[in-house]
């Protein structure tokens, strides 16, 4: 490579001493090469110059590349049958909703005396069953709770089919207030 | 849309010294201004918002009685600097200016587009991308007429660094372009 042509760009910007100047004007006369270099870099810088001044100031640059108007649609489309296959779809009525009792397990109390079992008369049982430590009550019906004599009584003390009622009131905290026993 | 409907005004009803001389050079130097500050990455509100401040600056500066030498190179360094630090602070997605995206800002009007092969161009854009920034800095002062010792103020660098930087990219475009 020819020593001048690291200066070539600096003379053809007319960056350089007019002694330095000269003595390149001398030798890109003489210097094939030079005059090569010269002419591809007075062309790139032309182009590149070209593109700079190419650059349109007025309109708005934008920030990211913009989306074509196709890929917008597409992606619209694409989110519409999504939305369509994955939204299930009901009829114009919706089935009316069958309420299901829960079923009661039976056991001993009852709302009702069953002339089959016998009612506790002992109050000390009594009031340690139908005092709990719960504060909501009923008003009403009164709760009788039936317990089998053979659990309270020998067998033979209490006759076949006899039984008591006993009638238990409870106060507010849930303690029994009143108890009344009839056959 | 025309560039007479570029939204930017230069309050010279403000200037009172030299007022003359700071509207002389907006107006000469207000469009290289701006499209060195797009080719630097920003926007075009952006370079308008950044170029009004730099003429700001320039008013105030010769309102105070600065000097006036050099006023190209002092108007784009305050406009260099403000861009840069528009950029660093934003976390801008400039990560390759005069990218791809550069061609939209192409006004196919001018005849310096129809001039420009399509080839070329991508030619052009794939050798610009191949730049060292500092040396893409030094071709876009240069090619907006700025001398070797102007684009060293701008960009803080020596003329001879200034020279040897213009030279390698020149050397680097010619060999991309292959012309």
């Amino acid at each position: 490579m020819c020593e001048f042509s690291t200066k070539l760009v600096s003379w053809l910007d007319r960056e350089l001493t007019p002694d330095q100047a000269l003595a390149m004007e001398r030798h890109v006369a003489l210097c094939q090469e030079c005059r090569e270099r010269s002419n591809v870099y007075q062309d790139a810088s032309r182009v590149f110059a070209l593109y700079v001044k190419g650059v349109d100031i007025r309109q708005t640059a934008p920030c990211r590349k913009r989306i074509p108007a196709v890929l917008l649609a597409s992606a619209l489309a694409a989110t519409l049958i999504a939305l369509f296959l994955v939204v299930p779809r009901y009829p114009g009525r919706l089935p009316p909703i069958e309420i299901v009792a829960p079923r009661v397990p039976a056991m001993a109390l009852r709302t009702s005396p069953s002339p089959s079992l016998l009612a506790v008369s002992r109050p000390r049982s009594i009031g340690r069953i139908a005092a709990p430590a719960q504060t909501w009550m009923p008003a009403q019906p009164t709760i009788e709770i039936a317990i089998p004599s053979d659990a309270l009584f020998p067998p033979g003390a209490v006759p076949e089919g006899f039984a008591f009622v006993a009638d238990l009131s409870l106060a507010q905290d849930g303690s029994p207030a009143e108890l009344a026993l009839r056959p | 849309m025309s560039g007479d409907a570029v939204p930017f005004v230069f309050p010279s009803w403000r200037l009172a010294t030299g007022s003359s001389e700071a509207t002389k050079l907006f107006e000469e130097l207000r469009k290289p201004l701006e499209r060195y500050l797009v080719c630097l990455g920003l926007s075009t509100d952006e370079a308008q918002d950044v170029a009004q401040d730099a003429f700001l600056s320039l008013h105030r500066h010769i309102a105070a009685g600065g000097s006036q030498e050099s006023i190209r190179s002092w108007l784009f360094r305050v406009a260099h600097n403000q861009a840069r630090n528009r950029q660093a602070s934003y976390h801008r997605r400039f990560a390759a200016p005069l990218d791809d995206s550069l061609d939209v800002l192409l006004d196919p009007a001018t005849p310096e587009r129809q001039l420009l092969e399509k080839e070329k161009s991508r030619r052009l854009r794939s050798a610009i991308r191949s730049l060292a920034d500092s040396e893409r800095e030094c071709l876009l002062l240069r090619a907006e007429g700025l001398r070797y010792r102007e684009i060293g103020a701008v960009l803080g660098l020596a003329t001879s660094t200034v020279a040897d930087t213009v030279d390698r990219a020149i050397r680097k475009l010619a060999e991309k372009l292959n012309v």
